[in-house]
């Protein structure tokens, strides 16, 4: 089952991509579904990826997202000496106004990312666009026939699908450049383990590219990057090609032997290079996190990013309603059968109770007293029965007479009944007594008393 | 509009967590105590079928009588002669009977035998005691004759019960 759609655009002078990325219970699925290079408003009229996407916006199925060019705006990583995530939003312009090269009053900034980094020290990075800015950018992608939901920085686009597609979680201090090759301009992204650093811009080469060239106008993001993670990073530095206009692999090899020469750097290219960042802005409409970038502004929202939002939004309260729900259910359930094992508990006593006293139904909370005093009456009654069945005196007879004679004792007297005994006699050895005494005993006898003087004996025993 | 039509969700979503909220203070009020009933009535089942089963064995020994269909006691001295012995008869004495629930009574008699064999002692009081109804040996006292091994002097006292309006 689908989960979320979303289209990337990444429409910029001279090329046009477009990519969807799907998101279903299992697993995702990005695909590339037009590159169009110098389009015309004609071409962009009749393709068919556009009246796609139309039609996805009209029936509110998909989200669409454009970037806002890099060099329009400006994506930062700030420390702020504060742990209150509050008190950092509030000084946060401050810091951003005095940074930025913008007035800030005039700008629109967005903060997608805010986390406590060390000890009274809070991670921010911060996107800031100037408002005209923006609103040119929507401006341009209208006229092209795109009405996209979400603007997002095209530095933060290419740094999130830089980690989706090749994830740099399990290599501690590594470091990373993304080169993204457009033709009017090349951006790069860098960053250290899975946090931005920075995102700029540079012009790209001059036409007749060579290899010098290429090396020259990647110079300023290696710049940059060992501005920023000078002493900081151990690892090779990862430098991953995109765009759509990368220049010729064996000028790229060239350009690559020069940059390496004074550092160790491990390059790669992404695969289909072109329509990398539109594949990352497809991402980022299909993942909340990814959108939290948004720079359009709120005063021109798009009815599909505020239906989202409302979507969002009412999940949010269907999750605390079922929640309440199921905590409601599970807690009613849990008292109604604790309720009903006490009432079953209570009507087997009350069955039992009546049952035994022989009543149509024991007073409620006396059933044990009624049980009992029936009991007590009924042993009563059977006494005289229950004695007469038991023949104590008999087996303590015939015992005594059979161990006797098993083991040579002379008896002398035996005055035995229900409840006492006394058996007198002589024998040769204490163990042949003792051996009547076991006997005895296994009869339930508890013998009291034992003397007398040599050979002769005397025991005394009781029975309950 | 959005918002408008939006606005009642909170609240039920509210309303529901509240309502799970109150059903979960009160299921930690009422557990303990609905625990604290069931194990005590259970422990008070557990007393009463106990109780039952000796009621069940009680009427089991009065079944066992009634079953004997009120027939009289055999006498000890009729007894005694049926076992066919040269040896000189008992002294019997019996006692006044004594009545006991549902129109039975005890009766108990006592013998004194002067010189017997105590073997044939045992087995006249087995023979007694496979009597039915059965007699009883309530107390035996056996004083062993010095002269001759195995023989002595015995007294005892039987005890048996029989139905009231059976009794000869």
């Amino acid at each position: 089952m689908r989960i979320s759609t979303g289209y990337g655009i990444d429409w910029r002078e001279g090329f046009l991509a477009v990519a969807r990325y799907e998101r279903f219970c299992r697993g995702e699925r990005t695909e590339t579904l037009l590159k169009m290079s110098s389009p015309t408003s004609d071409s962009l009229a009749t393709a068919p990826t556009a009246s796609l996407i139309r039609e996805a916006q009209r029936r509110r199925r998909a989200l669409a997202v454009a970037a806002v060019p890099c060099r329009e705006g400006v994506v930062l990583r700030l420390r702020v000496p504060l742990r209150n995530r509050a008190r950092a939003r509030r000084v946060l312009p401050s810091l951003l106004d005095a940074t930025i090269p913008f007035s800030l009053e005039e700008c629109r900034y967005v903060i997608p990312e805010m986390r406590v980094s060390a000890v009274n020290e809070m991670s921010v990075v911060a996107v800031v666009a100037p408002r005209d800015a923006i609103a040119r950018r929507l401006e341009a992608l209208r006229a092209a026939g795109f009405d996209p939901a979400i603007l997002v920085s095209e530095g933060l686009a290419l740094w999130i699908g830089s980690l989706a597609e090749s994830p740099i979680h399990e290599e501690p201090d590594a470091a990373r450049i993304v080169l993204y090759a457009g033709g009017d301009n090349w951006v790069g992204v860098g960053g250290l383990e899975t946090e931005i650093r920075w995102a700029i811009s540079a012009p790209p080469p001059s036409a007749g590219v060579d290899a010098a060239a290429v090396a020259s106008a990647c110079l300023p993001f290696l710049r940059r990057w060992r501005a920023e993670t000078f002493g900081v990073a151990k690892r090779p530095l990862q430098w991953h090609w995109c765009g759509p206009a990368l220049p010729p692999p064996e000028v790229r090899a060239e350009a690559e032997r020069r940059l390496a020469a004074d550092g160790h750097i491990v390059f790669a290219e992404y695969p289909e290079p072109a329509s990398f960042l539109a594949r990352s802005l497809a991402r980022a409409a299909g993942d909340a996190g990814a959108s939290s970038g948004q720079l359009r502004c709120a005063e021109d929202e798009h009815p599909d990013w505020a239906s989202w939002r409302a979507r969002s939004e009412a999940r949010a309260w269907l999750g605390l309603a079922t929640t309440g729900a199921l905590l409601t259910a599970v807690n009613l359930a849990g008292l109604a059968a604790l309720r009903r094992a006490d009432t079953e508990a209570g009507a087997d006593l009350s069955r039992i109770a009546a049952d035994i006293a022989a009543v149509r139904r024991a007073p409620y909370g006396r059933e044990l007293v009624v049980a009992r005093a029936a009991v007590e009456r009924r042993r009563e009654s059977a006494a005289p029965f229950a004695r007469a069945a038991e023949a104590p005196a008999l087996h303590a007879l015939a015992t005594t007479l059979r161990t006797a004679a098993d083991v040579h004792i002379q008896l002398h007297e035996a005055d035995i009944s229900d409840q006492r005994l006394l058996v007198t006699g002589t024998a040769a050895r204490t163990e042949e007594v003792a051996a009547l005494e076991q006997a005895l005993r296994d009869r339930g006898w508890t013998l009291e008393k034992r003397g007398g003087t040599g050979p002769a004996f005397t025991m005394k025993g009781t029975r309950p | 509009m959005t918002r408008r039509r939006g606005l009642p969700l909170p609240i039920i979503a509210w309303l529901f967590a509240l309502v799970g909220l109150g059903t979960s203070v009160m299921a930690l009020r009422e557990a303990p105590r609905l625990d604290n009933s069931i194990r005590r009535k259970r422990m008070d089942v557990a007393e009463a079928r106990r109780l039952r089963a000796e009621l069940t064995r009680l009427d089991g020994i009065r079944a066992a009588w009634d079953t004997l269909s009120g027939a009289p006691l055999t006498a000890p001295e009729e007894i005694f002669r049926r076992m066919a012995t040269d040896l000189a008869a008992p002294e019997w004495k019996e006692r006044e009977p004594e009545p006991i629930a549902d129109g039975w009574r005890r009766r108990r008699v006592e013998g004194v035998f002067h010189e017997a064999p105590l073997e044939w002692i045992g087995a006249f009081v087995n023979r007694c005691a496979e009597a039915r109804p059965p007699w009883r040996l309530a107390r035996i006292h056996v004083v062993v004759s010095e002269s001759s091994r195995g023989y002595g002097s015995v007294t005892m006292t039987l005890e048996g019960l029989e139905r009231e309006e059976t009794a000869p």
